[in-house]
């Protein structure tokens, strides 16, 4: 197997086809995807730097990767905003939320 | 390699957000007359997928709110997903939805048509009020506070009224007090806030409204003999109250919120918080308690004037603290130590003590850091939320989250568990950081802080008006150290290295040295008072 440097970017992928480019730092925030990416795995995505998501539609994706960005600008603020949640979208976001491994942050933080 | 063992667990199927795989229902736009000003009008348009194309697609027009529509029958309800997607999908039907706005034929359902469907009987579509119901208790409560509010009675005696519950809608009722000023001849109208008494003692309350903390004329609270288990954080808010009686209870810790209460802008002077099942240390704080059973605390007399503005009601000193338990935005806790967990017997190791200090003060200028605390920066944290606790924090701020709960399938029950309890803690009032005070659902951290408590009163001993001097709240061993709950949104409000001198509340004035209190300089100083 090539031994490279990982790149910057992952692609993330929504249910409904959507891609979206991702700094690989701040994806990194979800075990899951960390899981998913790491280069010493032979997974197909640790290769091409893509997960496909398939149950979770690009609504919800979209927001999720809006919270990577959010906690890689603010992991080491002081103040720290609230972030916009739409409540129509709450529901199914807590769901992928916790299937991403999203409900702590404190050991994932740099 | 094979490439396909990479797939995932599924993620429950429930909570897909698939627009494309949801029954249709025909709708009636009967909201039309309940509403008095025209409803939104929505459309949704399916995402681009080939299915959609082959289906052959249609666009759907909603009327109103996505919550005004009912959700067990609704297509467009992101809460009404799960519902639907749990039992066997239902076949989909192509009829028309009358509110498509689409008569063209396309589908050739045209001799279908509305006198059909208007069999149904036509339904509100607004969510259905559902008027709790209140006790017989609540119901005199509710009548007593009316016609306090009639005669412009301030003082609400509710004693002894097999009171079991309390909502928020009767606390509610409190806020329309407005002083009526009595009309006196020849005197001055004279308009003044109003100060509101509450007096709920030996009713049988095991919990308290949020309502009640909103309350901003309460002067006067009296909890005592009930069976409250918690205070909640949002007392702290009660900056008017002066006093608060919360003795007689189930209470096994205080909320650290509660200091707020002390500060300068407060005005509390009474305070009773014993006797109450308080967690004990399992380690006593003996060699802090020296001077209790004598003269408790001195003053300096040589103060070369006399100043009551801005002297603290109360001091308080941390004596020592509990292990630390650390939760999981879901609830899961990871630490070995947990706070239920010592519920049973009440005694809770103490890991670490505070240290000593001889000196500290306070003061009336905000911009003057009174010497509290040493913050601490933890390198390896960040005040960022984990996302689960950023969707709780955004839900909690709706109206909606008390609905969320229903909408969550089996499969998920933490997260439903998650959710009570977020609407359980909403209905108090809410929790915040105790260090922060950001508004938060799940605390990171939480521990118990014992704090040794005094008043600040005038002695009017051997002459000594005008002189102040430190009283314990109270005489008896047990009941001087007071457990108090702090809870962290992050590891970055996590304890801290203090220290165990005088505490002055924000906004006090003062200084103490061992067991002197000045309400000026020091005496070395004395030569140059700034009359301040
Ligand atoms: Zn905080």
């Amino acid at each position: 197997m090539d031994v490279q440097a990982p790149s910057k970017y992952v692609t993330l992928i929504s249910s409904d086809g959507f891609e979206f480019v991702v700094l690989r730092e701040a994806a990194m925030v979800s075990p899951i995807v960390k899981g998913m990416l790491d280069p010493k795995s032979q997974f197909a995505e640790a290769k091409h730097a893509r997960c496909v998501f398939q149950e979770i539609s690009s609504i919800v994706l979209d927001k999720i990767v809006e919270y990577f960005h959010y906690w890689y600008r603010y992991r080491n603020s002081e103040d720290v905003p609230d972030m916009d949640i739409p409540v129509e979208i709450c529901l199914e976001l807590l769901a992928a939320a916790d299937y991403l491994g999203l409900d702590h942050v404190n050991l994932n933080s740099k | 390699m094979d490439q396909e063992d990479v797939s995932l667990p599924p993620l429950i199927s429930g909570v897909s957000h698939n627009p494309r795989k949801r029954p249709r229902q025909p709708r009636l736009s009967s909201s039309l007359s309940v509403n008095s000003s025209d409803p939104a009008i929505f459309s949704s348009d399916d995402d681009p997928a080939l299915d959609n194309y082959v289906e052959g697609r249609q666009k759907k027009k909603y009327i109103g709110s996505w919550y005004k529509h009912d959700p067990a029958s609704s297509s467009d309800s992101t809460f009404g997903e799960p519902t639907v997607a749990l039992g066997p999908k239902p076949k989909r039907t192509f009829r028309r939805d009358f509110d498509s706005g689409v008569f063209l034929g396309s589908d050739g359902t045209d001799s279908e048509g509305v006198p059909e469907v208007l069999d149904n009987p036509a339904k509100p579509r607004l969510p259905q009020v559902v008027i709790p119901k209140i006790s017989p208790a609540e119901q005199k409560l509710r009548d007593k506070i009316e016609r306090c509010l009639e005669t412009g009675d301030e003082a609400i005696d509710f004693w002894q009224m097999d009171l079991t519950e309390l909502s928020n809608d009767t606390i509610a009722l409190l806020s329309q007090f407005t002083h009526i000023p009595k009309i006196t001849k020849d005197v001055a109208f004279e308009q003044k806030e109003p100060e509101l008494k509450l007096y709920l003692a030996q009713n049988r309350l095991m919990r308290l409204p949020g309502a009640l903390f909103d309350v901003t004329y309460l002067t006067t609270l009296s909890l005592r003999n009930n069976k409250l288990t918690d205070v909640p954080p949002a007392i702290g808010k009660m900056s008017n109250l002066q006093q608060l009686n919360l003795s007689q209870n189930r209470i096994r810790n205080f909320p650290v919120e509660l200091l707020d209460l002390f500060k300068a802008n407060s005005r509390l002077e009474g305070l009773s918080l014993f006797p109450n099942p308080l967690l004990l240390a399992e380690q006593p704080f003996e060699s802090l308690l020296d001077n209790v059973g004598e003269e408790p605390f001195q003053v300096w007399d040589g103060a070369p004037w006399k100043t009551t503005e801005n002297l603290p009601r109360f001091l308080t000193r941390r004596l020592g603290r509990s292990p630390v338990q650390a939760t999981e935005s879901t609830g899961k806790i990871t630490s070995a130590f947990s706070i239920q967990s010592i519920m049973d017997t009440g005694v809770v190791s103490v890991e670490h003590f505070f240290n000593a200090k001889h000196e500290s003060h306070g003061s009336p200028n905000p911009s003057e850091e009174p010497d509290v605390a040493v913050q601490q920066q933890t390198a390896s944290s960040t005040r960022v939320p984990s996302l689960v606790e950023a969707v709780m924090r955004s839900a909690h701020r709706t109206p909606h989250l008390g609905e969320m709960v229903s909408y969550i399938p089996d499969e998920l029950s933490h997260l439903r568990a998650l959710c009570d309890r977020a609407a359980v803690q909403k209905d108090q009032g809410g929790l915040v950081c105790s260090q922060c005070r950001r508004a938060i659902v799940t605390p990171a951290l939480e521990w118990i802080e014992w704090r040794e408590i005094r008043s600040f009163s005038e002695s009017t001993r051997f002459g000594r008006a005008g002189k102040y001097r430190l009283v314990p709240i109270s005489v008896r061993r047990d009941e001087i150290n007071v457990p108090f709950i702090h809870r962290a949104c992050s590891l970055r409000c996590g304890p801290q290295e203090q220290h165990a001198g005088w505490e002055f509340p924000q906004g006090t004035r003062g200084r103490t040295i061992g067991n002197i209190f000045y309400t000026g300089p020091l005496p070395s100083e004395e030569g140059t008072p700034s009359n301040q």
